[in-house]
């Protein structure tokens, strides 16, 4: 190309470093993932290998940890020599992993991208206005757009086969930004060692890809759900969801909390309690529809992670407009697909 | 319907409208048909009124199956993609046209990311997002390589690494940040150094890593903005040790070279894998001191700061690189190579032979002279004489013993 530039590398270069650090050393967990991430003798496979088994017993989503415990994570590391390069060759290396992603995930084969800045640098760098602007930059190489306080999306394409016709499906993806400046501050479910990261990952592709397997290998099922929606189907994953929100703890470092049951407005609709208590075993008495949390979740960049100002959590306005669906109302019927699709699944998910 | 027809009753009405703003609202309309118009490849068969719209749909598969930027030229904005295809854009519909090639490629700004159920898409727009089937495996093989492949790693000698507490600091800075970052970002890289006959083969042998950092860094560790017309010259040894690293004039007709780097080095050679340098965290400048100089095993070459004005490299000829100022051009340096050869021939600049080998410098200096006899005497007569300037000795180096055929 005529043209360059080296945005990237050069706001690395201006990055200050974090004083807090040096009295809160990052966990053991990520000192020792660090250990690898910054051996300049890895390869980039090496690296995402590494990042793998850390998010395979750390990721707090879970969905995310089995995805890690079952190797399907798709990474693209942009090592020392990526981030040296110009924005150009860097936009250029995500462009050909994410479509390598796509891809597989078509046939089912990933659900999750991960897009890894890993540089010590970045990793022991402050949260402030410079690492917002870089963090900014590289969405903006990734999606084209990188402003702060906005959902910004992909999305994922499924090709699926009932047996009696091939059909694709896509879904929008969330895109949402980890990094090392997390580890034990307010934040920390939002922490991801070696540096900064993007993580993109649809449950929704990843719920319908394993009930579309497991009715394939069961057609008594198969038939039993012949005229149902399969797309009713997906939502034995909200368990897993609420699970991942989690329940609030005295003391706990979470940034999100489950909400009662009938503190929101959608908690009026069905089901009863004893259909919701077989879906949702331990979280029946919480809202499946939403959450809180100190920070809006669907958020890609959101900017409380590089105001200064925020240094405890007590600080932190408490959110309550957090959904865990989208536009839906579930019917008892719709229900009922859940269940079976929770049966289908949920035991061949277990990590 | 034909794909045709559907794209006709859609913006075969409004032929005056631009490309854009038609294949757009044929998006918006009926986002298959502008995924299948995207797709074919469409004949002479095609109404003139829509002619436009369907060269502009498949134009717009080719972009977003690249990487693009958007340049402002003074017919317009111009999307132009890695492989040099190019499109212009109306200015004023520059956000709408960036917002759509988002869209188009799946990527969007939303009012909330959570969606379970997903929807179904047609044909059209999976092989638009995904690419031709046949490529999958041969791109996939490609990036397999990338991932793979593990760094070349160059270290810096213990030795070298102790020398640099007498070198000028600006030397320790730019090995910190303009050596580091070449290495890792090279615009071009040489194999051999074109030492000449009876050079050290682990030098002869070496490798020329060649880079534009972007900033020059001073004795006190800040910067400013590189040099015009220099690149900048990591040198290493056969076995991945770097020896050198130099500001240096850029081939004027060949950006990203160094200037005669047909004399200098062997052929270019393309990286098959990446680079790292490998320093100690704790690298710091030490104190500058213009009596020291000091022998370099690995570069075969003895280095002599006069002052510690930040400097480019001049190469004089095979065996001497002088050190000018960035500013002046005043000589504040040089470097001696082939010093192994050199005490080869002329063992009388040998002063002391035990327990080390003691050489004068300005003996060294002159020995390298007269291995060029054609070469003019004016470069060694002023760095002789800044050698005499101050009221001290020239340096004096020790050198291995082992470098000295008649060594014990």
């Amino acid at each position: 190309m005529e043209f360059a530039t080296w945005d990237i590398s050069d706001s690395i270069s201006l990055l200050n470093a974090d004083p807090w650090r040096n009295d809160h050393p990052f966990s053991a967990d990520i000192a020792q993932v660090h250990a690898t991430l910054f051996d300049p003798a890895k390869s980039r496979q090496e690296v995402a290998d590494a990042l793998s088994s850390w998010l395979a017993e750390n990721q707090p989503c879970l969905f995310g940890r089995m995805e890690a415990n079952q190797k399907r994570l798709a990474f693209c590391v942009l090592n020392e020599n990526d981030l040296e390069r110009s924005d150009q060759e860097i936009r250029e290396r995500i462009h050909h992993e994410r479509m390598d992603w796509k891809r597989r995930a078509e046939s089912g084969d990933s659900h999750a991208f991960l897009i890894v800045a890993v540089s010590e640098r970045i990793a022991r760098a402050r949260p402030d206005g410079r690492l917002r602007q870089l963090a900014s930059r590289l969405c903006e190489l990734y999606l084209g757009v990188g402003d702060a306080d906005k959902i910004h999306v992909d999305d994922l394409i499924l090709r699926t086969n009932d047996g009696r016709q091939e059909r694709l499906r896509q879904w929008p993806v969330g895109v949402n930004y980890f990094s090392a400046q997390g580890d034990g501050r307010w934040w920390h479910d939002h922490r991801f060692p070696g540096g900064m990261a993007y993580s993109m990952n649809s449950v929704g592709h990843m719920a319908r890809r394993h009930v579309e397997q497991k009715l394939r290998n069961s057609s008594q099922r198969a038939a039993q759900l012949q005229d149902a929606a399969r797309e009713k189907l997906v939502y034995w994953a909200l368990r897993k969801a609420m699970e991942t929100i989690g329940v609030r703890v005295a003391g706990s470092g979470r940034g999100t909390w489950l909400m009662e049951r009938g503190k929101c407005r959608e908690d009026k609709d069905p089901p009863a309690f004893e259909a919701r208590q077989t879906l949702f075993g331990e979280f029946a008495s919480y809202s499946e529809n939403r959450y809180f949390g100190l920070y809006h979740t669907d958020h890609t960049i959101p900017s409380p992670y590089f105001d200064e100002r925020l240094w405890r959590r007590e600080e932190l306005p408490i959110r309550d407009d957090l959904f865990f669906t989208y536009l839906h109302s579930l019917s008892d019927e719709d229900y009922l697909g859940t269940g079976i699709g929770r049966e289908l699944v949920e035991k061949q998910t277990e990590p | 319907m034909l794909l045709v027809e559907r794209v006709l009753s859609i913006v075969g009405d409004t032929p005056d409208q631009s490309a854009w703003e038609r294949l757009i609202r044929l998006f918006t309309t009926d986002r298959e048909a502008f995924y299948l118009l995207a797709g074919e490849q469409i004949g002479a068969a095609v109404p003139a009124s829509i002619r436009d719209v369907a060269t502009l749909a498949t134009l717009v598969r080719a972009v977003t199956s690249e990487t693009f930027e958007i340049a402002d030229t003074h017919e317009g904005p111009l999307i132009k993609t890695r492989s040099g295809k190019q499109v212009l854009v109306p200015g004023p519909m520059l956000d709408r046209v960036t917002q759509f090639l988002r869209e188009v490629d799946g990527k969007t700004t939303t009012g909330s990311g959570r969606d379970y159920e997903g929807k179904p898409i047609s044909e059209a727009e999976a092989r638009f997002k995904l690419g031709d089937t046949e490529t999958w495996d041969r791109e996939r093989a490609e990036l397999h390589k990338q991932r793979t492949s593990r760094p070349r790693v160059l270290k810096v000698s213990d030795g070298d690494l102790t020398h640099l507490r007498s070198h000028p600091a600006y030397v320790t800075h730019q090995l910190l940040q303009c050596a580091r970052r070449v290495i890792l970002a090279p615009t071009s890289v040489f194999k051999g150094l074109r030492r000449g006959d009876g050079s050290e083969p682990d030098v002869d042998n070496g490798w020329a890593y060649c880079g534009k950092p972007r900033r020059v860094y001073l004795n006190d560790g800040a910067f400013q903005p590189a040099p015009n017309g220099m690149v900048y010259v990591v040198y290493s040894d056969s076995e991945n040790f770097v020896f050198d690293w130099d500001w240096v004039a850029e081939d004027p007709h060949g950006p990203g070279y160094p200037l005669d780097w047909n004399l200098r080095f062997g052929n270019p050679h393309p990286l098959d894998t990446d680079l790292v340098l490998d320093l100690p965290g704790d690298l710091q400048p030490g104190r500058f001191d213009a009596t020291r100089a000091c022998y370099s095993r690995r570069g075969d070459c003895i280095f002599c700061y006069m002052t510690d004005g930040e400097s480019f490299a001049e190469r004089i000829n095979p065996d001497l690189t002088v050190f000018r100022g960035l500013q002046k051009g005043e000589y504040t340096g040089f470097k001696i190579k082939n010093i192994r050869r050199i005490l080869s021939v002329d063992k009388n600049i040998v002063i002391k032979d035990a327990p080390g080998l003691t050489v004068s410098v300005d003996a060294v200096l002159f020995a390298s002279f007269k291995r060029s006899p054609d070469q003019s005497s004016d470069v060694y007569q002023v760095l002789i004489k800044a050698l005499y300037k101050s009221d001290s000795e020239p340096p004096v180096v020790e050198v291995p013993p082992e470098l000295a055929p008649f060594a014990a």
